[in-house]
């Protein structure tokens, strides 16, 4: 009955406009209050879901990202890739693609990603005559590799949410990216084909891709580092994404010296930023799920959840299928936050790998980023592109067809997820 | 993410004084990337292993998030859904901003409280590697919702002030952080 009240109270505060870390904060500490629990579990469970060596990874990726965007780097990574897929027909979708996997490897977000590479893509896109829906639509889709391929933001909190490691899935993600990647590349050929998507202008000459190989060839070898790094044991999470803005110092001001004292001070303000405000929900969360955990919640829905069924693949369609209306209503972290407790344990008991769930939850919640009514990166997408909300979603729709066939994929086959880390991980 | 989502809309003295907590969190995000980097270089070069350094590294994470939140604040920048918000007439729209403003002072106002009474006890403690005083671990985070509280205290008594000039503008926003 607590959790409902607190359950429908933030909803209802959410819907009306009240920010996401207040609606759960104000809801769970009303709730706390009302029952007569000691109201130093507000502060206290706040502050110690934050103090947390694991979350320091979510600053620390956000100030890498941020950097290589201010270094210019992000800029190199685009025109190497466009040199060698650009030619092809609807060579700059491709080239989206690639250059979001290859960026996913050095940021974590999706929303990260539409703002580092978005406007660069859409403008050129736009410049060779490519329909506006398709240029938004596959800066959308192409923007959910990077929470998928490690690091990832959201696979980091979930390994907080759920008890789980957080190198394992980590690594878990990188099959599952490479699929996504591929049905996206598939579904931009098709497309090419029938809506006679133009080539790119720009010419290949060997001594041309050459010349931008190698410069963008430091670049390119952060995300080997930072997965050598996790595989080997070298690093943790928390100290990869250290070391990851290590080297992100190092390209910007020795190799590439382009990164200035006033580009630092900007990725630095946009990293506390985006991080006060996704770790507040953090914090708010971690108050929400000490009163699911006083209610039982997690042990009601384990019971409710197998009494459905004990098929582990039957369960994981369910959680998809609920996961994929969150999506929709709900902003990620907050939905993995309140959700991984209460479905982990149920799943696990039927049998399925934590490290599974957490690639298919994730994968599910940016699948939500394209979808209305909170659908932040079509929002996103709409101001950077200057384009209609709804002209935005009907650039989305043609794309959730390979995300939704790589989630059956990764559901249906949990070695996807399961077999990298396996191998890598002992 | 755009360097302008970062610029300010409006600034007034509310806005400078968080700004000054924000410059903190700024400077607490370089100590802790080169904390973090430390602690790889002893543990891999020299097979020491840098307690204080984790805890200095949680202590400006703490700092980042309660210190940096204030301004967020008044600037409006907190991850919200504002779909309802953006169809709803002016004046109701002003009317339900100010009752979430009231809720966030609320908010602030139960978790001074907890936090109040928390500290009575845990206080009286220090932190296990550095031996900090717990008063001097927690105060970033006390110091934040203070001004967190008092952020939201502002923005109320300036939605009021906007109804009664009759200005039924919406408040500058560019939707929140964009992550």
């Amino acid at each position: 009955m607590m959790s409902l009240s607190a359950l429908v109270l933030f909803l209802i505060m959410m819907i009306f406009g009240l920010p996401i870390a207040f609606a759960m904060g104000v809801s769970a500490a009303v709730v706390i209050w009302w029952n007569d629990f000691p109201m130093t579990v507000v502060a206290q469970r706040s502050v110690n879901a934050l103090d947390s060596t694991p979350l320091l990874a979510v600053p620390l990726f956000i100030f890498a990202a941020s950097l290589f965007n201010h270094a210019g780097i992000t800029r190199h990574l685009f025109e190497v890739i466009r040199i060698v897929v650009g030619r092809i027909r609807g060579g700059l979708g491709h080239v989206t693609v690639l250059t979001n996997l290859v960026f996913s490897g050095i940021s974590g977000a999706a929303l990260a990603d539409i703002g580092a590479l978005g406007s660069t893509q859409i403008k050129l896109m736009r410049e060779q005559k490519y329909r506006d829906e398709f240029s938004a639509g596959i800066t959308m889709a192409a923007a959910t590799i990077g929470p998928i391929f490690p690091p990832s933001i959201p696979l980091i909190i979930f390994a907080a949410a759920a008890e789980v490691s957080a190198v394992k899935l980590l690594l878990a993600g990188i099959v599952p990216a490479l699929i996504i990647a591929a049905l996206l590349m598939v579904q931009i050929a098709i497309m090419a084909r029938v809506q006679k998507l133009p080539r790119d202008t720009v010419a290949f000459t060997w001594s041309g891709f050459g010349r931008t190989f190698l410069v963008a060839l430091p670049a390119l070898v952060a995300p080997v580092i930072l997965i050598g790094g996790l595989v080997t044991g070298l690093f943790g999470p928390t100290e990869v994404a250290g070391v990851t803005v290590a080297y992100a110092f190092f390209l910007g001001t020795v190799v590439y010296r382009e990164l200035t004292w006033s580009g630092i001070v900007a990725a630095a303000r946009e990293t506390v930023q985006a991080t006060a405000s996704v770790l507040l929900i953090v914090a708010s969360a971690a108050l929400m799920a000490w009163v699911f955990t006083i209610d039982q919640i997690p042990t009601i829905a384990a019971e409710l959840l197998l009494s459905l069924s004990r098929d582990p693949l039957v369960l994981l369609f369910i959680v998809n299928g609920l996961l994929l209306v969150v999506g929709m209503i709900m902003e990620s972290i907050a939905a993995i936050l309140i959700l991984a407790p209460i479905i982990t344990p149920a799943l696990m008991q039927a049998g399925v790998d934590p490290v599974q769930l957490g690639v298919v939850v994730v994968l599910n919640l940016m699948i939500g980023l394209l979808t209305p009514p909170v659908g932040m990166s079509l929002y996103m997408v709409s101001i950077i592109a200057r384009m209609p909300l709804h002209r935005v979603i009907a650039g989305a729709m043609p794309f959730l067809i390979p995300l939704l066939l790589s989630l059956l994929v990764i559901t249906l086959w949990p070695a996807a997820s399961t077999w990298l880390p396996n191998q890598l991980v002992k | 993410m755009t360097p302008d989502s970062t610029a300010p809309a409006r600034e007034g003295w509310p806005e400078r004084v968080a700004s000054w907590g924000e410059a903190l969190a700024m400077a607490m995000l370089l100590a802790m990337a080169a904390l973090v980097v430390l602690q790889v270089i002893a543990r891999d070069g020299f097979h020491l292993g840098l307690a204080w350094a984790d805890e200095l590294a949680r202590y400006a994470g703490l700092t980042i998030v309660y210190l940096t939140s204030p301004l967020l604040l008044l600037r409006n920048r907190h991850v919200l859904v504002d779909i309802l918000l953006n169809i709803l007439p002016a004046r109701l729209r002003i009317a339900v901003e100010c009752i979430n403003d009231v809720l966030m002072v609320l908010f602030g106002a139960l978790f001074l409280w907890g936090g109040w009474v928390y500290m009575q006890r845990a206080g009286r403690f220090s932190t296990p590697a550095l031996g900090m005083p717990n008063l001097v671990f927690y105060a970033p985070v006390m110091l934040g919702m203070v001004l967190l509280f008092a952020a939201a205290v502002i923005r109320a008594a300036r939605q009021v002030a906007k109804l009664r000039r009759g200005d039924l503008t919406p408040p500058p926003t560019d939707g929140g952080i964009k992550l």
